[in-house]
């Protein structure tokens, strides 16, 4: 009996010896004297597993009390320790009652009959903690199964419930520290949430696929509690939310903080953490939206790089058209520094408060191979799309572009992803912009026409450089109107009614993306197409004025010979000047017919147009085919526009016969070949179907 | 650095609607008739700077030439709250103050021997801005100063300023009324012949279709010259709001025109207007959407230019449309109104190119208040216009058969030894109407090679 006790306590005894363990975490077995008589022997061993499982327990604690266990494990330790010492009382009360005589070895079995339960449980608990490696969240998770699964025995339920509570206390605590002051101390890599150091917040303003907001706080889903796992993503974000708000140098103190407490109910820190997350994300938005004044940034923005504020742009373009044409690496940055800025002081731009955040940059590509090398990142087909190094000579128009300085906090939402979004839509509006002036240019130079009765100016050269304007001007009304305009009205409209950042961040994503996508940005071939029509209208339009220019030099040189005589000439004289003068023009007039009348010119202006023409063409037919294969229907719209008064109508009606013709001749081929195979005429089907699908704009009877 | 524009506000005529015009910007950017910016229009986002300047002590001052041969309604502007808003230097009146007497010659003969003075205004006004973008001239073609002077003074604008843009509102006589000056058709046929020759764009304000709108569509019986008037101030400041309310395009003048324009000589633009109302008028409020408004807008009745009502088979098309939307405008309701426009073919095109209405759409000025939600201005190139000059043709030629009232003409210089100036300018309307008629047809673009051989 004395024996027994000790072994309680875990000391060898003299009739029962402990077995040397099999392994660290195995059960302790015990060896019985066959001296003694079979019912003691019976009785003893319906006691061992008491000592048995306190052994597990005691080494279990231990054990983990070592510090690489982490704070849930001590805090379980400790208060397993409690119970142990509940034990400990009850042996010294046992060994009290043998000394004075009184304890028989039934009497012990009964008095250990809810301490073997007890026992049992925790060297279960110790067991499969020991088993599953268990740190942290999972200790937690085992617990609460194990707790929810004794519901019935009240009992041991309690005795759990007050297990998992303790084991609870410290990692709850690490989530209110989350949840309400947004920081993390967490010494034992326990908490669910961890901080990825290598993601450093000054990085958002400079590198593209910087996913500082994504990654630098993320879950471990294995160490999250089971009871907690539904609210992870809000205990995260809560936490997310705050530590932006602390990074700006803000104290934060939740109101609602209370301390949470682990019950088997969930409903009542799903409340707490609830209203946690809900104060942390209205603090943040209104952090961003109030006082960092993120939609008057996003505003000033779009004056910016969406070309908004057109008088700014005009104003620009003027001042900077020579710094434009050199090429990048004779143009000096603070030249144009300083041109910004005088333009921005003069226009309209002036009122806006974050004018001074706009600097100007020069890449060294040009939109189209950026677009291109992005898109072919974006379909894994990198190595199809490579630089031409001979390419590399951009003049500063092609390689200009806007930049912005944002700061934390508002950078997260203005990352440089968005901002390279941005600078994708303002260099290509930007370039269109460049077109339409010179083309109006063009249109300035060949109204001096206006001058000669029966000029025998070339009208095809008007003609076609009126279509190029009424391309580029429809597609940049379409773009600014149809594209951009509505769904900036959108996207204010949800910026109106967000909650959390989060959304922020996802409205403001899509807004880019549909503006992208609308204006053609992400499609590889519709893309070639209009890069094309521009190069086409540029080219065209310096043609031109290098033709004009050749025949105004003689005249600017007369003028400017006249114009300081003129000064100093009396009226008769001048009169007699401009007599010369009309002369003088007449003769130019003819100088300028003669040069028309060369055969080049006109060869030159009819191939421009149909270069042009073939592009345009093109590009319509793409955007219908395009249109019958997807739902979207916005990009249709610019056909609407280019092609108003169809135009275009029966040469496109002629292309699309043409083609129904050709799919009409592989089908037969097709059915020829293969007469009985189904996925032939399965693609004739489709090939059918597309077709009387396709709209021709104009044309409303039905086809035969 | 804003792209200026210098308005010249020739004659009677040019004048009075030149004053009304800087009365309705003054209104709408807030500027007090002295020229100081109101407490109320401290913080705009509008452009002030492409019509006005601002002298040392911050008073806005227009950048405006006013220039007249007889001084009554220079007095008239003199005498008004609008008095101290003009620079004084920039007024120009003739020393001897006696008109042209509605005789083109002798505006034009004034003209020349005044060139000094007249540009010595308007040469300063011009180095006194960044980047000028061009002239805006207000005149008449049937009175003496405004159509002799402003001739002479389009030959010399484009002679001295040849990048520069000239566009001109000019007021063509009423054909309903019998005028006072017999010698109209003579001064309108040689103004003509320069505003082909020597402007970018002329504006067309039809005085017979404006009184009709006024009688009709204002139910003023007898409109005043005032109300008239109005009307033109309302045109000339809707077609200038893209300009001084900046937006996303449409932002110089030369961005506007341009596209309305095609080949060079095809330059007179019609306009028109809706919801019209002037200030004796309540508004009667209504629902005005885009489409009401765009579709108004291609209703003859609201041009304001008289062409004959278009008959069916008649083959007169537009070239091109320029539609300036302002107010409360829902950018997706544009793009319905012109699918419905297309689809209902309200609205015929050149057969020679593409062609399309063209929406720019503008922000309201904030100080001053409407009773309509949306309002719109049409410039639209037509090729209808040629009825207009036809007209002037024809009465021209009832009276040169006459040899009527020549004498006066004679008297001048450009007249004294023959009169072969009339024969030009009339060769050269004739050449007008023609390339408009050719305009309708698919061939245009050939046409002018086809003139060549021909001749």
């Amino acid at each position: 009996m004395k024996d027994l006790l000790f072994l309680m306590r875990g000391i060898d005894g003299k009739y029962i010896r402990s077995m040397p363990l099999a392994e660290k975490y195995a059960a302790r077995e015990f060896l019985i004297d066959q001296s003694l008589d079979v019912s003691t022997q019976t009785l003893v061993q319906r006691i061992l597993p008491v000592c048995a499982n306190y052994s597990t327990v005691v080494r279990f604690i231990e054990e983990k009390s070592l510090f690489e266990y982490g704070l849930v494990n001590h805090a379980l330790s400790a208060a397993m320790q409690t119970l142990i010492k509940d034990y400990m009382v009850l042996t010294v009360q046992l060994e009290q009652q043998l000394n004075m005589g009184q304890l028989t070895l039934q009497k012990m079995c009964f008095y250990l009959q809810p301490t073997m339960n007890l026992l049992d449980i925790l060297a279960s608990v110790a067991n499969s903690i020991n088993r599953g490696k268990c740190i942290g969240g999972a200790v937690l998770s085992l617990l609460h199964e194990k707790t929810a699964s004794m519901i019935g025995d009240s009992k041991s339920s309690q005795l759990l419930l007050f297990l998992t509570q303790s084991a609870c206390a410290p990692y709850l605590e690490l989530v209110g520290k989350w949840i309400y002051r947004g920081f993390i101390v967490d010494p034992y890599a326990e908490f669910m949430v961890e901080e990825n150091e290598a993601f450093n917040k000054e990085k958002l303003q400079e590198e593209y696929n910087d996913a500082y907001w994504e990654k630098h706080y993320s879950v471990f889903r294995e160490r999250i509690p089971v009871f907690l796992e539904q609210v992870a993503d809000k205990i995260l974000n809560t936490g997310k939310y705050l530590n932006v708000v602390r990074q700006c140098g803000l104290d934060v103190r939740c109101p609602f903080a209370e301390e949470l407490v682990y019950t088997i109910k969930e409903r009542r820190y799903y409340d707490q953490i609830e209203r946690a997350y809900s104060y942390a994300s209205q603090l943040l938005l209104n952090l961003l939206i109030k006082e960092k004044e993120l939609v008057a940034r996003l505003k000033s923005i779009k004056h910016y790089f969406l070309l908004d504020k057109g008088d700014f742009i005009v104003q620009f373009m003027d001042m900077t058209e020579n710094e434009m044409k050199l090429h990048i690496d004779d143009i000096f940055p603070s030249r144009l520094e300083s041109l910004l800025e005088l333009a921005l002081r003069t226009s309209t731009a002036n009122v806006d408060p974050f004018k001074d955040d706009l600097r100007v940059d020069l890449l060294p590509f040009d939109l189209t191979s950026q677009l291109l090398q992005i898109i072919a990142i974006d379909s894994n087909r990198e190595k199809e799309y490579q630089i031409d190094p001979t390419d590399m000579r951009l003049s500063g128009l092609e390689s200009f572009t806007f930049d912005y300085v944002v700061k934390w906090p508002t950078s997260l939402v203005i990352s440089r992803k968005a901002l390279i979004r941005y600078q994708i839509l303002f260099r290509h509006l930007f370039y269109c912009k460049h077109v339409e002036r010179q083309l109006c240019s063009v249109w300035k130079g060949n109204m001096q026409a206006k001058a000669y009765a029966r000029s025998r100016w070339y009208t095809a050269a008007f003609a076609l450089r009126q279509r190029m304007l009424n391309f580029v001007q429809n597609f940049e009304y379409y773009m600014m109107f149809e594209v951009i305009e509505p769904n900036w009205h959108d996207f204010q409209q949800n910026m109106a009614t967000v909650s959390n950042v989060d959304e922020v961040l996802a409205f403001h994503g899509d807004f880019l993306d549909c503006c992208l996508k609308d204006c053609m940005l992400t499609s590889t071939e519709l893309l070639r197409i209009v890069h094309k029509l521009l190069v086409v209208c540029v080219t065209f339009s310096n043609y031109v004025q290098r033709v004009s220019h050749a025949t105004t030099v003689e005249a600017e040189q007369e003028r400017l010979r006249e114009s300081t005589l003129q000064s100093t000439l009396s009226n008769k004289e001048r009169k007699e000047n401009a007599q010369k003068k009309k002369t003088a023009t007449q003769v130019l007039a003819e100088h300028v017919d003669h040069i028309l009348e060369d055969e080049n010119f006109e060869q030159t202006i009819v191939r421009f147009d149909t270069n042009f023409s073939r592009h345009l063409l093109e590009l319509l037919d793409k955007i219908m085919d395009e249109n019958t294969k997807t739902d979207e229907h916005k990009l249709f719209n610019i056909i609407y526009r280019l092609d108003f008064n169809g135009f275009y109508t029966e040469r496109l009606e002629a292309m699309s016969a043409e083609r129904a013709m050709a799919d009409y001749q592989s089908m037969q081929e097709s059915k020829n070949t293969s007469k009985s195979s189904s996925s032939s005429s399965l693609t004739s089907f489709t090939t059918q179907h597309s077709e009387s699908a396709r709209y021709v704009p104009g044309q409303y009877r039905s086809k035969p | 650095m804003p792209r200026e524009i210098i308005t010249l506000q020739l004659g009677q005529c040019g004048n009075q609607i030149g004053m009304e015009f800087w009365k309705q910007l003054c209104a709408e950017h807030g500027i007090s008739p002295e020229g100081i910016l109101e407490e109320y229009a401290t913080e705009g986002t509008d452009r002030k700077d492409v019509f006005f300047y601002q002298a040392d002590d911050e008073h806005y001052i227009p950048r405006s030439v006013l220039l007249d041969l007889e001084p009554r309604v220079i007095n008239g502007i003199m005498n008004s709250p609008y008095a101290n808003l003009y620079n004084p230097e920039n007024v120009y009146l003739s020393k001897h103050g006696g008109g042209a007497g509605n005789n083109w010659a002798s505006g034009y003969s004034q003209a020349e021997r005044l060139y000094d003075e007249i540009f010595d205004i308007i040469d300063r006004e011009a180095d006194g801005s960044d980047s000028l973008e061009g002239f805006v001239v207000c005149h008449s073609i049937a009175g003496g100063t405004g159509s002799g002077m402003g001739s002479y003074i389009l030959e010399r604008l484009n002679d001295r300023f040849p990048k520069k843009l000239t566009q001109t509102y000019s007021v063509f006589p009423n054909v309903d009324e019998i005028s006072d000056v017999v010698v109209q058709p003579y001064n309108s046929l040689l103004t003509l012949k320069r505003l082909t020759q020597n402007a970018d764009c002329v504006v067309v304000l039809d005085n017979t279709a404006l009184n009709r709108i006024a009688a009709d569509r204002l139910h003023i019986d007898t409109p005043t010259f005032a109300q008239v008037n109005q009307l033109v101030s309302t045109v000339m400041a809707t077609s200038t709001t893209t300009l001084r309310y900046p937006g996303y395009m449409n932002n110089d003048l030369i961005g506007l025109i341009a596209s309305l324009i095609p080949t060079p000589r095809l330059h007179f633009l019609m306009t028109g207007y809706t919801p019209l109302t002037t200030d004796s008028q309540v508004a009667n409020v209504r629902k005005t959407t885009v489409l009401d408004v765009m579709r108004r807008l291609l209703q003859p009745k609201n041009m304001m230019v008289s062409t004959p009502v278009q008959r069916q088979g008649s083959n007169h098309c537009y070239i091109s449309i320029l539609n300036i939307i302002q107010g409360e405008v829902d950018p997706t309701q544009v793009h319905k109104s012109l699918q419905r426009i297309r689809e209902r073919k309200l609205a015929q095109f050149i057969p020679w190119g593409p062609a399309s209405i063209q929406v720019a759409l503008s922000r309201k000025s904030p100080y001053v208040q409407s009773a309509h939600r949306v309002s719109g201005l049409m410039l639209a190139n037509h090729t209808n216009i040629s009825h207009l000059f036809d007209r002037i043709l024809k009465q021209y030629d009832k009276l040169r058969k006459r040899e009527a009232f020549m004498d006066q003409f004679k008297k001048e210089a450009i007249f004294s030894e023959n009169l072969d100036e009339f024969d030009n300018a009339r060769e050269s309307l004739q050449d007008l109407v023609n390339e408009y008629t050719a305009a309708t047809r698919p061939d245009y673009l050939t046409w002018g090679s086809q003139q060549a051989a021909v001749s």
